[in-house]
């Protein structure tokens, strides 16, 4: 009787503890589902909306044709306004917007990028649902959605056409996930840092959803690079990033219709699974949903004897015909007397910035090294690595000696990364030099191009290329294509991209045939005298394994017969004739057309003045329902939903971190208050009972 | 019965009580002085880590805060607004973050990379664009949860003199986010478009048991720099 009281007295103090405890626990706001939250001023939580990405791929000839869903669940109870900057490939052309709300679907408009800005800005002060797509950079982009409901969930559909990328024998199509953050150089930075916030959105940017102070801030970087660039940019390039593994996800239908059976196709970094009836194949991740920390890659290989060795598509429309010509040059066939390799001169710019470190520090080291093994007796070479300074190991280029090479070798395995990424330094020292007598100089150029003052450094390579050749190659899981491949087509060289260790060896010896087979130059297009507009409009070189692509348009009609393409290697001429009737009709040629021509636009070769440089695009862009730097895509719901009397506030969605860019975080706390707790509970039961026991023994 | 009211039986039931009550009295202070010296640990060590600080200004030579010390202070820690100032320690491995906040080296899994430095010799501000500073919840780092956005953070890594090839070593970092993350899933970020300095705690901060997956991350990028080591092309530019 008396241990039974005893014991409850202990249970029920043990249990008053635990409640109390419990309750304190409580007393927190949610993230045990690994949901990012974020903590406002006055401390209150609020949950950026949730993303979720579903991505449908179509193939057929040599265009994808693909359509990006984004689904925006808002989990509060307050109306919320998101801002989401998304990558897309370099050479989309976005050319359609639909925003879904429940059973409506609202199909969005192309617009001049202010008037469009200033239409979202009204809906979303009225209370009206609204979607505004419009593009940073030719490879990132913003989706702004107004004014979604609390639990509601608003779904923005966004369609581009890309041209199929062939090499080797191998077509490839890639989706871009998320962004590797950019570096911004002090210079463009202070700039940015000075600038006003945007009245009307102060009032609700209370929350910082970001991690970057500037991103949360800025809303005209006008600064970007004010010599250069005189329309005014008015989105930031500094997307929040998050560490979610998980809470950003994607799914993927797609089907390629190749119109011949496939060797194989796979993706590269996760599993699929294929179908096929025919020569239709259909893929899906075998997880369904995949993180979205990753690019998407995916190959496949026609089974056609021999390669492929052209392929023409057409498209006619509004008095116009357009073209898209591929065709392979095969200069692996040429005679053996073209085969002799020139000496060459190789300087490695490896990239040691903040942005390398983990994963894509040694994908770098490990291609650097690759790359000095494909090295042979005559050549030349020198590594410069950079971060906030750019420095070279040997003072000027130095003999192939494996005493050079093992000194070269150590000093790369003992390159760390971190610091700032000042590539136009790297640009400057290594296009300092010209090749020696004889010598062809090639640079390979190894980054991750997180920079944000592409315009700035093209022009810097455009400038001082002379007889050099810039190859870049990109690392990492999320690189700045958009950067790598302008860079590498100014530079007239290629672009090489390697996203995981396991690629290097395969990529760096694809990249040493293209540079060590002489490339096909000068090339000339012969169409008969007919008026061609055609793109790009410097042929570039050819290099091994690459194919040529051209876009071409000419009044209906104009162009038939036969189009006779001809250039030299190695002072042999080398020719090639096409019949034109053999073009298949596509849909999205046109569109296809325009981006390109857009892109050649804007290019630093291109001298036009400004001004006339926005016309131009905002023309084109306009009659092919092109989303570009001067137009974005806007849909607005027609009824208002929003109350009045209701606030909505303005969040940034985060993106995910790149996969290989991070860090696990410690364990962080003691048993000392656990052990006090406990310890206090046993010193007080043992008061209780020891007091109880002389209560029981003072009547005697 | 009869036994039951002798007075030898009672005396060694009075007995047999009393040893009872003296274990849970010994088992509540053992447990209250493992508890009780796990918070003056983390005061003493402070304090002898403020000593060894010290010395290390004056020297220019690292210090361990007391001679069999497997740790040396590494720079200071500062918030005004909260009256905060702790010794940061060159580690975060297991005992270290007893003794105070400690900055966390590379794991495991990314053993190829020696990100962030530590050496003390080459540690300065200027080289690590990424610091992250761990600390126990329910000692030094008690104080994030009074931390707001905005609230200035200063870092000191010795003075300008010690500072590696003279990069000035102080700085001071504004709180941009405050965040609960779940460590099973988020990790941290180690790209950095600018200077940032993390602080992370266990959370919640009243939590009991220690060993939780949630993390609280104080995120804070930096705000000031005193000088500039070398200027060359206005294209040049510093993390």
């Amino acid at each position: 009787m008396l241990a039974n009281s005893k014991d409850m007295l202990g249970a029920v103090f043990f249990l008053v503890l635990l409640i109390w405890a419990q309750g304190i626990c409580a007393e927190t706001f949610g993230g045990a589902n690994g949901e990012l939250m974020l903590r406002s001023q006055g401390g209150k939580a609020v949950a950026a909306p949730l993303l979720r990405s579903e991505v449908d791929i179509d193939v057929g000839g040599l265009l994808a044709r693909v359509v990006v869903t984004q689904y925006f669940k808002n989990t509060t109870d307050i109306w919320m306004n998101g801002e989401y900057q998304f990558p897309l490939p370099e050479r989309a052309a976005v050319d359609r917007l639909v925003m879904t709300v429940g059973e409506r679907r609202i199909v969005g408009e192309i617009k001049e990028k202010q008037v469009a800005k200033k239409m979202f800005e009204q809906a979303r002060r009225a209370g009206k649902r609204a979607s505004l797509v419009s593009q940073q950079r030719p490879n990132l982009f913003t989706n702004n959605i107004a004014n979604i409901g609390p639990g509601e969930t608003i779904s923005v559909e966004i369609h581009y056409l890309e041209t199929l990328d062939y090499q080797n024998g191998e077509f490839s199509l890639r989706l871009p996930t998320t962004i590797t953050p950019r570096y911004i150089p002090a210079r463009s930075r202070e700039v940015i840092q000075g600038s006003e916030l945007n009245e009307e959105d102060e009032s609700e940017l209370n929350t910082v959803a970001s991690d970057v102070s500037v991103a949360g801030t800025i809303d005209k970087n006008t600064g970007w690079l004010s010599s250069t660039v005189q329309e005014e940019d008015h989105l930031s390039i500094f997307p929040p990033m998050t560490n979610t593994g998980n809470s950003q996800t994607m799914r993927l239908q797609m089907r390629i219709d190749a119109g011949f059976p496939l060797e194989y196709v796979h993706s590269l970094y996760h599993p699929v699974q294929v179908s096929n009836t025919d020569t239709l194949y259909q893929l899906q991740f075998v997880d369904r949903e995949i993180p979205m920390n990753r690019d998407v890659v995916f190959r496949w290989k026609p089974r056609v004897f021999g390669g492929i060795g052209a392929a023409l598509f057409k498209q006619e429309m509004a008095g116009h015909d357009y073209h898209l010509l591929m065709l392979l040059p095969n200069i692996e066939t040429l005679s053996q007397t073209a085969q002799e390799v020139l000496p060459r001169e190789l300087i490695f710019v490896l990239d040691t910035s903040g942005s390398m470190s983990g994963e894509s520090i040694r994908q770098a080291r490990a291609a650097l090294i690759q790359g000095l093994e494909h090295l042979k007796p005559g050549d030349r070479f020198n590594v410069i690595e950079f971060n906030d300074q750019a420095s070279q190991l040997y003072p000027s280029a130095v003999d192939f000696d494996l005493h050079y090479i093992e000194k070269a070798k150590h000093y790369i395995k003992n390159l760390n990364a971190n610091g700032g990424t000042n590539i136009a330094g790297a640009l400057d020292l290594a296009l300092m030099h010209d090749a020696s007598e004889g010598y062809v100089r090639q640079i390979v150029f190894i980054t991750d191009g997180s920079v944000g003052n592409e315009e700035d450094l093209f022009i810097r390579i455009h400038q001082n290329l002379r007889e050099n050749r810039l190859f870049t190659v990109g690392i990492g899981s999320a690189p700045n294509r958009y950067f790598m491949r302008v860079a590498a087509e100014i530079g007239r060289g290629s672009f090489t991209h390697i996203g995981d260790v396991g690629e290097v060896e395969k990529q760096m010896s694809d990249l040493f045939r293209k540079l060590e087979s002489p490339v096909l130059a000068g090339l000339k297009l012969d169409w008969g005298g007919a008026d061609v507009d055609v793109f790009p409009k410097r042929a570039p070189d050819i290099y091994a394994g690459e194919p040529l692509v051209l876009y071409l348009r000419s009044d209906s009609g104009a162009l038939k017969g036969s189009l006779r393409v001809e250039g030299n290697r190695v002072g042999e001429r080398w020719q090639k004739t096409l019949l034109l009737d053999i073009a298949k009709n596509q849909d999205g040629v046109a569109k296809q057309w325009a981006r390109h021509k857009i892109h050649e636009i804007m290019s630093p070769q291109n001298k036009t003045a400004a001004e006339d440089k926005k016309q131009n695009v905002l023309t084109l862009a306009l009659k092919h329902q092109l989303l570009s730097r001067y137009t974005s895509f806007i849909a607005i719901e027609e009824t208002v939903t929003r109350p009045r009397d209701q606030k909505s506030q303005s969040i940034k969605i985060p993106n995910a971190m790149p996969k290989g860019n991070t860090m696990a975080m410690p364990q962080t706390a003691t048993s000392s208050v656990f052990n006090l707790i406990v310890g206090s509970i046993f010193l007080i039961l043992g008061s209780l009972m020891f007091s109880f026991l002389m209560w029981r023994s003072e009547p005697r | 019965m009869k036994d039951k009211h002798s007075g030898k039986y009672k005396a060694k039931i009075r007995f047999c009580r009393l040893f009872v009550i003296l274990m849970v009295m010994i088992i509540g202070l053992a447990f209250t002085g493992k508890g009780a010296y796990i918070q003056s640990k983390a005061v003493l060590a402070q304090g002898l880590m403020v000593l060894a600080w010290q010395r290390y200004l004056d020297t220019g030579e690292p210090q361990k805060p007391w001679p069999w010390a497997d740790i040396k202070p590494i720079g200071k820690l500062i918030v005004d607004r909260l009256q905060v100032e702790q010794i940061m320690l060159d580690s975060h491995a297991g005992e270290a973050l007893a003794f105070g906040p400690g900055m966390v080296r590379g794991e495991t899994s990314w053993s190829n990379t020696t990100w962030p430095n530590t050496s003390l010799s080459n540690t300065s501000l200027s080289n690590n664009p990424v610091w992250v500073v761990a600390g126990h919840r329910d000692t030094h780092f008690r104080f994030l949860e009074k931390l707001l956005l905005k609230d200035v953070i200063r870092l000191s890594i010795g003075s300008d003199e010690t500072g590696a090839e003279g990069f000035p070593n102080d700085a001071a970092y504004a709180i941009q986010s405050l965040q609960v993350m779940d460590s099973r899933i988020h990790h941290l970020p180690l790209n950095a478009m600018e200077n940032t300095l993390y602080l992370v705690t266990c959370y919640p901060f009243n939590e009991i048991r220690s060993g939780g997956p949630l993390r609280y991350v104080v995120t804070a990028t930096q705000v000031q720099r005193h000088s500039l080591p070398f200027s060359d092309t206005d294209n040049t530019a510093y993390f």
